[in-house]
């Protein structure tokens, strides 16, 4: 079957006046029709860029080294201006962090809806997509312009914006990160709802690491513009394999016991100026070895994932 | 985000060449003060209304007088007094811009609806009336120019502060107990020099066109002081016989402010060139 | 109370008056409040955005007049200290890029506190500086630089040095581990809990993340439309609570999700 969503051995550079910035460094995954992929990294990983990459959404000065992403099969750098429109109409959807600044200020939500239900909807069909997200008075939202309505209720607007045209692959980049505690679970489980419902992928963008926990079938871990590991979103927080992958999760407050410390992953997050020769996470890691430093690790399967480590094996019966 | 202006503009052409043209410009015209060099702006005796030659590069005017010298004297005048004004513009407007943005309430109240007011004149003619009724000379052009150019400075002041205001480092400076004179002077106005410095120089550019119309009326730089503007004035009436007489000062008149409107391009791009 | 408290908030109320005089809207962001810090102490209000913990850090920080009760620093109340407040009240709040003037130094924004309360021999202000740079782990030689040379998690300890440089009684912290990532939190928060320990000043530590605030706070109040709805020692917050709206949160944070491993 083929993926809905397929990326391989992407690398993007960004140019700018200081100098060249290699935002993603040879990312590779794929993601079944129907599934959640959460994609978890910390600023300086690339995730964000990766998002925005797989709608060719990336500015000027963004250029891809090598690579390729496939929608359905089929290359997105391959499409013209026109394949790209469509592309981005009818395949993809986004939800971004802030629905307020997603949604256009001047007009009524119901007016955004049509436009993106692509201007032949029904007053009918627009008061279905509003009620699909929960928004029970359809009529008045619809007449709402996005200042009146709360920051959760206009993310609701935003995913039904996102899955009207029922897309291959829907893109959230920290959907919920501006929201309350209290109706974060809920925005996220209406996002995976609509997903399956319309047999959508949905790769979730988060830091959060409780929310991709529960949402998400199967989890990749984004390190220095790598997918340093990927698999099963249960077994890789349960028995890590990568060493990125252990120590965020100690250095994460919540899962401490009262009274306990929290230690943090010491140093910081390389920024690269072109393709990691080596081992990106090996000046901070727990495991490093002669190989480490001076060989590039490549992706392989050990045990039930994909991990990039020389020392997956020894990583992963270390962890509890 | 740049902590200075760099030069020359880096990868900037057009702003580059502006730059130079300008810089040309005002060099010419200082040599043409400090030496005899291009020939006396005052100087009578010559053959009057004659076309370019030996002697007179750009020909003579009715009064015998070369063209080139007073040219490049006009070409000081039209700058200093232009620049001159909008300094003290951006002065006044800048203090009261950042006054009303961070004391809100009625101060800002009181100086947005001045600005308001001064605002609703068209330009041009409110720069004409000024000059009508003081009396014709540099000070009107300069009074002119100043009115014409504090409402502006004001708006953009007031609202380049009120980004800056409400920014955490100010409420710190609060916690800490520092005094408003402080806080406009260390915290808000370095913030906001760039949006000051980019619109003096667009202001300065339409204060020479102001000055320039103002003059051509009559109205301003009476002679024997020439400037671009009062050049063309003088120069208007023999359009037919000594044609130079109009277009040299005409040209050079638009160099300079082209060069000028150039320069703060390429300015508001090194300093806020999130817009792009 | 055997000890006097640090911080008082004797019944306060703060009310927003808002609209055109026929139609006036009232706000109540704080209602009746009474909240006390001892010394020592951290005090984490946990609320989410509209339960009035912001008011009431402003509140603590003499930014705001309440509008009915009394702030009280060490048994007085603010109006009493006048222009003493300064140097003993200090914030550290959410934006780390928006925290620092971008055209100081790093040495000038610290060492502000100290010239406005009026030092003046430029030697002591800047040995001082560069203690307090020390003492919150960043290297020697960043006081020369900018703002925009810093990362998020460095510019908040340069927040905090700066904070901690009149040696305060009280300590606000607004969010402020909020916008950083989840590997620099931890390195944050330890900060703070050490130089508690070592410099003994009190603390209110205003946050949404119920984890950030068991694990920095030794005291806890939960928020809910201006009032407290539970409060107690900050380690009840590793069980789950009694009160419905408390549950609901540890909850929605998986802070008592029996699936996870307690490390």
């Amino acid at each position: 079957m083929t993926p809905a969503l397929a990326v391989q051995d992407l690398a993007i550079d960004f140019q700018s006046r200081r100098g060249q910035v290699r935002a993603i460094d040879g990312a590779t995954l794929s993601a079944a029709p129907g599934e959640v992929l959460g994609i978890v990294g910390e600023s300086g990983s690339g995730k964000s860029t990766l998002g925005m990459a797989i709608g060719h959404l990336l500015g000027a000065g963004a250029r891809r080294v090598s690579g390729d992403i496939r929608v359905d099969g089929r290359s997105i750098f391959a499409l013209d201006e026109a394949g790209l429109r469509a592309l981005r109409a009818d395949e993809l959807g986004y939800v971004f962090q802030d629905p307020m600044g997603a949604l256009d200020p001047t007009r009524r939500i119901g007016l955004q809806i049509k436009a993106a239900l692509g201007g032949m909807a029904t007053r009918m069909g627009i008061a279905s997509v509003l009620k699909d997200v929960g928004l029970a008075d359809a009529d008045r939202v619809a007449r709402s312009y996005p200042h009146e309505l709360s920051g959760g209720m206009a993310q609701r607007v935003c995913i039904g914006i996102a899955v009207a045209r029922r897309p291959k692959v829907v893109i959230a980049d920290e959907p919920t990160a501006a929201l309350d505690a209290s109706i974060k679970s809920q925005i996220l489980d209406l996002l995976v709802r609509r997903c399956r419902a319309t047999g959508a992928v949905l790769i979730l963008l988060s830091h959060d690491l409780y929310a991709i926990r529960k949402c998400s079938d199967r989890v990749a871990v984004m390190y220095a513009g790598r997918l340093v590991e990927t698999g099963w979103t249960a077994a890789v927080f349960a028995r890590p394999a990568h060493p990125y992958t252990v120590m965020l999760l100690q250095s994460a407050i919540g899962r401490e016991r009262s009274g306990g410390r929290v230690e943090p992953i010491p140093g910081a997050p390389p920024v690269l100026t072109g393709r990691c020769q080596a081992c990106a996470f090996a000046p901070r890691c727990r495991w490093t070895e002669q190989a480490c430093t001076a060989v590039r690790p490549e992706a392989r399967c050990v045990a039930d994932r994909d991990v990039i480590c020389h020392r997956a094996e020894s990583v992963m019966g270390a962890a509890r | 985000m740049s902590t200075g202006i760099r030069m020359p503009f880096h990868g900037e052409a057009l702003a580059r060449a502006a730059t130079m043209a300008l810089a040309m410009l005002i060099a010419l015209s200082i040599l043409g003060l400090t030496t005899s060099f291009f020939g006396s702006p005052t100087a009578l005796g010559g053959p009057p209304l004659s076309a370019p030659t030996q002697g007179y590069p750009l020909g003579t005017d009715q009064l015998g007088r070369s063209l080139l010298p007073r040219i490049l004297a006009g070409i000081r005048v039209t700058i200093v007094l232009s620049s001159f004004a909008v300094m003290i513009a951006a002065m006044v407007g800048s203090l009261l811009g950042i006054l009303a943005a961070y004391l809100r309430g009625i101060v800002d109240e009181i100086v947005a609806r001045l600005a308001d007011l001064m605002f609703s004149f068209p330009a041009i003619l409110l720069a004409i009336l000024i000059s009508a009724i003081l009396r014709p000379g540099t000070p009107s052009a300069i009074s002119a120019i100043i009115i014409v150019t504090l409402p502006i400075m004001i708006r953009i002041v007031r609202a380049a502060t009120l980004a800056v205001a409400g920014q955490d480092f100010v409420i710190q400076a609060q916690i800490a107990g520092a005094g408003i004179g402080r806080i406009l002077a260390l915290h808000l106005l370095p913030n906001v020099a760039g949006a000051i410095v980019v619109q003096a120089a667009y202001s300065i550019s339409f204060g020479m066109i102001i000055e320039s119309g103002i003059s051509f009326l009559g109205l301003g730089v009476q002679p024997p002081g020439a400037s671009l503007g009062s050049l063309l004035h003088d120069g208007r009436l023999y359009l037919s016989v000594a044609p130079w007489l109009v277009f040299a000062p005409g040209f050079v008149l638009a160099i300079t402010i082209l060069s000028v409107n150039l320069v703060g391009d390429g300015l508001r791009r090194t300093i806020d060139p999130v817009l792009e | 109370m055997t000890t006097p408290a640090v911080i008082n908030l004797d019944n306060v109320t703060k009310r927003y008056f808002g609209g055109p005089p026929w139609r006036r809207r009232t706000v109540t962001a704080v209602d009746a409040i009474d909240v006390a810090i001892g010394e020592g102490e951290t005090l984490a209000l946990v609320g989410e955005s509209g339960s009035g913990k912001t008011t009431i850090g402003r509140l603590c920080l003499g930014l705001l007049q309440p509008t009915a009760g009394r702030v009280l620093l060490e048994g007085h109340p603010f109006s009493a200290w006048r222009g003493k407040l300064r140097g003993r009240l200090a914030a550290v709040l959410q934006h780390p890029q928006s925290s620092l003037n971008p055209r100081l130094r790093i040495g000038t924004s610290v060492a502000e506190p100290l010239v406005v309360g009026g030092s003046r021999a430029r030697d002591e202000v800047s040995r001082k500086v560069i203690e307090m740079l020390d003492a919150v782990g960043l290297a020697a030689g960043i006081e020369r630089r900018y703002p925009h040379e810093l990362s998020g998690g460095q510019r908040q300890r340069v927040a905090i040095a700066r904070a901690l440089i009149t040696a305060p009684r009280l300590i606000v912290f607004d969010e402020a581990v909020s916008a950083l990532d989840v590997s620099v939190q931890a390195q944050v928060l330890n900060l703070i809990k050490d130089l508690q320990q070592q410099v003994g000043f009190s603390a209110i530590f205003i946050t949404h993340d119920l984890a950030a605030a068991r694990y920095v706070g030794s005291t806890f109040a939960v928020l809910r439309g201006g009032a407290v709805v539970e409060s107690g020692p900050a380690a009840r917050l590793y069980e789950a609570s009694s009160h419905p709206y408390t549950r609901g949160l540890q909850e929605a944070s998986g802070l008592i999700d029996p699936a996870i491993v307690r490390v």
